[in-house]
């Protein structure tokens, strides 16, 4: 600072130094002292030449006032000069569109980042960050004003869409991925098995001629079934139970076929209505923090269980909770793990998954299952000593594309 | 210099005043809750309210000062920064101008004294110059007494920018063309006139009070500012600060004086101190209000004002 500023105080009115000196305030934060030199440098430099300095040095004065709080009249001020200034170029809708998402003006919000996403590719860029990665910001400015606007599905497709359209940086995975956990998937697709649907079951197993309908989301309690025979009296571990009912995956098994088993979610509603109404067990835990080597030990799991489901959000939790299972003491004939490849943005759990899994012996069966044809949320597993082989011969379908459950369930 | 951003949030560091306080360089900084924004050349990026605004929170337009004590080493680095603890003699304030503004240190009869103006104590912002007393401890500054100085003219509005002389306790240069020069009246709590030259130099803006007054051989000097104030064509204000040393010989007749100047080519900038330190003179600065720096001159410039 002290050699900058002696350079400085020769020639004042340069707008190179002024711009340096202001970063170095603002480094500080020192807003104040900064907000002086970046607006010096803005009125002394050359226009049109410095351009691209002074529209640089306008963001940073309403960078500053932006820390300083409570002074968005102002921070708007310096984003429109800079607009005038050079309105080609995306950062200052960007930061316009953040200041709008503060304001939760959301139209606004929405049109400063479609304004920025219009604007030419970007061939110069600045001198110093003031957290513009790519044209990847503005779309997430656009999907999460798309949201407030009412344009839920424009927002969804664009925050499910952005990790496979951009290389994300680490901080906007995180965002993307808690914006799709806040708002959701949106309304639920299920597809129901009922017995009109019987003769074009791929492995008719036995007792599924009893079976008026089942309450998977997608199949999940009938390819347990068909994996096992059709087995009565199994056990299960069900890990993110939710509605005891609706969507669930291991109702039909206790009630059709007799299993027994514990369930474990971390919604205290849930686990109370499910408690209520059913006879195996609920627990309300937090999956993330259970030692299930004791837990399994505790409730006299049997070493061999039938049926573990995996099924937590955001990805990385269920992950979080596949890698604290004590495979190496219990063994699973059948796994449903809900990877959520479709919604997680860091398109990573999927893979770790499948890596961990099969390092533990199992066998992928099938895997991006989906409700529709495009969303790829799980992958079904089994163990090979504890399935017979022929079934798991009939059941096999691993390829790269993703599998709509009902084709694939019906496809026999 | 620099109060950290954990202790000025960031806002206005502005009009710092500087003593050599026996073998202390004390330096007052004064803190303000705005941004100053001044667009200086062809003014192509004015605020939205002009080209010349006080940028306060938007919910919140008073004026709030802070003081903060610094000692710098011989160096001129910082060695210790305390904010000016006020609160045993601070009362709700009135007005939107809060704090003690543009403080002055001096220390006359061995006690150590901010002297500025505050405005917080009537509901509609009279100004009187106050001279603070602050007791410097190792973990801790605070203002131990506070006198509120009526001024010669009771009826007058405003009353600022008063230059204590540093070798003349309880004195000031009130005003400096004509020059006026003051005593405290501690019993009547009020300032007495005891100089008052009787002709006025002409052709010069008016002549107010920036740095204290300090004795420099057998004269005195001090460094004075003059304000151009204006409107835009919109009528929006703007304003142009300059700067200039005065020299008083013994009779406080003034002999010398600088053209008038500014610092580092700003247009608005303000100072509150002068101290001389062996051969050199030591002039703090604030730039645009928004920062402060140590600016040091080689005495013997100023010494030809006087023999050259």
């Amino acid at each position: 600072m002290d050699d900058l500023l002696l350079e400085y105080s020769a020639d004042p009115k340069n707008s190179e130094l002024n711009f340096e000196l202001a970063v170095a305030y603002k480094d500080l934060k020192h807003y104040a002292a900064a907000c002086s030199y970046f607006l010096r440098c803005a009125e002394w430099a050359q226009l049109p030449e410095d351009r691209i300095l002074v529209y640089e040095a306008l963001l940073q004065m309403s960078v500053c006032f932006r820390e300083l709080g409570n002074r968005e009249w102002s921070e708007e001020g310096w984003l429109l000069h800079a607009v005038s200034l050079i309105p080609e170029r995306p950062e200052a809708y960007w930061l316009l569109s953040l200041l709008y998402e503060r304001q939760r003006k959301w139209q606004e919000c929405y049109m400063f980042a479609v304004i920025g996403l219009n604007c030419p590719k970007i061939t110069y860029h600045l001198k110093n960050d003031i957290g513009y990665e790519s044209s990847y910001v503005l779309e997430f400015q656009k999907a999460v004003a798309a949201w407030w606007i009412g344009r839920f599905s424009e927002s969804r497709m664009i925050f499910m869409t952005m990790p496979d359209r951009f290389r994300l940086s680490e901080r906007y995975v995180q965002l993307v991925q808690h914006n799709i956990s806040s708002i959701g998937v949106g309304p639920c697709e299920f597809d129901y098995y009922d017995r009109s649907k019987l003769q074009k079951f791929r492995f008719k197993f036995p007792g599924i001629e009893n079976i008026e309908s089942n309450y998977s989301q997608v199949y999940q309690d009938m390819f347990v079934l068909a994996m096992l025979d059709g087995k009565r009296n199994g056990y299960y571990l069900e890990i993110g139970s939710s509605d005891p009912f609706h969507v669930n995956n291991t109702w039909l098994l206790e009630k059709e076929f007799g299993w027994k088993g514990i369930s474990i979610d971390i919604n205290e509603h849930d686990v109370e209505v499910f408690s209520k109404s059913r006879k195996n067990a609920c627990v309300c835990r937090d999956a993330t923090t259970i030692n299930y080597s004791r837990f399994l030990t505790g409730i006299g799991a049997p070493a061999d269980i039938d049926y573990l489901q995996l099924d937590c959000e955001p990805p990385a939790t269920t992950y979080k909770i596949l890698t604290s299972i004590p495979f190496e003491i219990y063994r699973f004939a059948v796994i449903t793990f809900e990877h959520d490849y479709y919604v997680d943005a860091s398109r990573r759990y999927r893979d770790l998954s499948r890596k961990f899994l099969k390092s533990m012996g199992y066998e992928l069966v099938v895997n991006n299952v989906s409700p529709d044809d495009k969303s790829s949320f799980e992958d079904w597993w089994v163990h090979p000593a504890l399935v017979d082989s022929k079934i798991l011969k009939s059941m096999y379908n691993v390829d790269d594309k993703v599998k709509c459950a009902e084709k694939y369930m019906l496809g026999g | 210099m620099i109060v950290p951003h954990e202790m000025a949030h960031g806002t206005g560091q502005m009009n710092p005043s500087i003593l050599v306080d026996g073998d202390k360089i004390a330096v007052n900084i004064r803190n303000v809750g705005y941004v100053l924004v001044h667009s200086e050349n062809e003014q192509r990026f004015p605020s939205r309210w002009g080209p010349l605004t006080y940028t306060h929170p938007e919910n919140d337009h008073t004026l709030r000062t802070f003081n903060f004590y610094m000692e710098l080493d011989s160096n001129y680095n910082p060695i210790r920064i305390d904010p000016v603890d006020t609160s045993k003699l601070d009362v709700p304030p009135l007005w939107e101008f809060i704090g003690l503004e543009d403080a002055r240190l001096v220390r006359w009869d061995g006690r150590l004294y901010m002297s500025g103006v505050r405005r917080d104590t009537t509901t509609n912002g009279v100004g009187r110059m106050e001279l603070s007393e602050i007791i410097v401890t190792d973990d801790k500054v605070r203002e131990v007494s506070r006198l509120r100085i009526e001024s010669t003219n009771p009826q007058s509005y405003c009353e600022k920018n008063w230059m204590p002389i540093l070798d003349m306790p309880y004195h000031y240069v009130k005003w400096s063309n004509p020059t006026e020069v003051v005593k405290v009246d501690f019993e009547k709590k009020a300032a007495v006139t005891v100089f008052t030259a009787q002709k006025a130099l002409s052709g010069f803006r008016d002549f107010r009070g920036s740095s204290q007054v300090l004795p420099f051989g057998n004269h005195r000097i001090a460094l004075v500012h003059e304000v151009d104030l204006f409107n835009n064509e919109l009528g929006q204000k703007d304003a142009y600060y300059y700067h200039r040393f005065l020299v008083w010989d013994k009779d406080w007749n003034i002999v010398a004086m600088t053209d008038d100047f500014n610092f580092m080519t700003e247009r608005v900038g303000f100072s509150c101190g002068l101290a001389i330190v062996n051969d050199k003179i030591l002039m703090p600065f604030g730039h645009q209000d928004n920062s402060s720096y140590l600016l040091e001159i080689p005495k013997i410039v100023l010494e030809g004002l006087i023999h050259g």
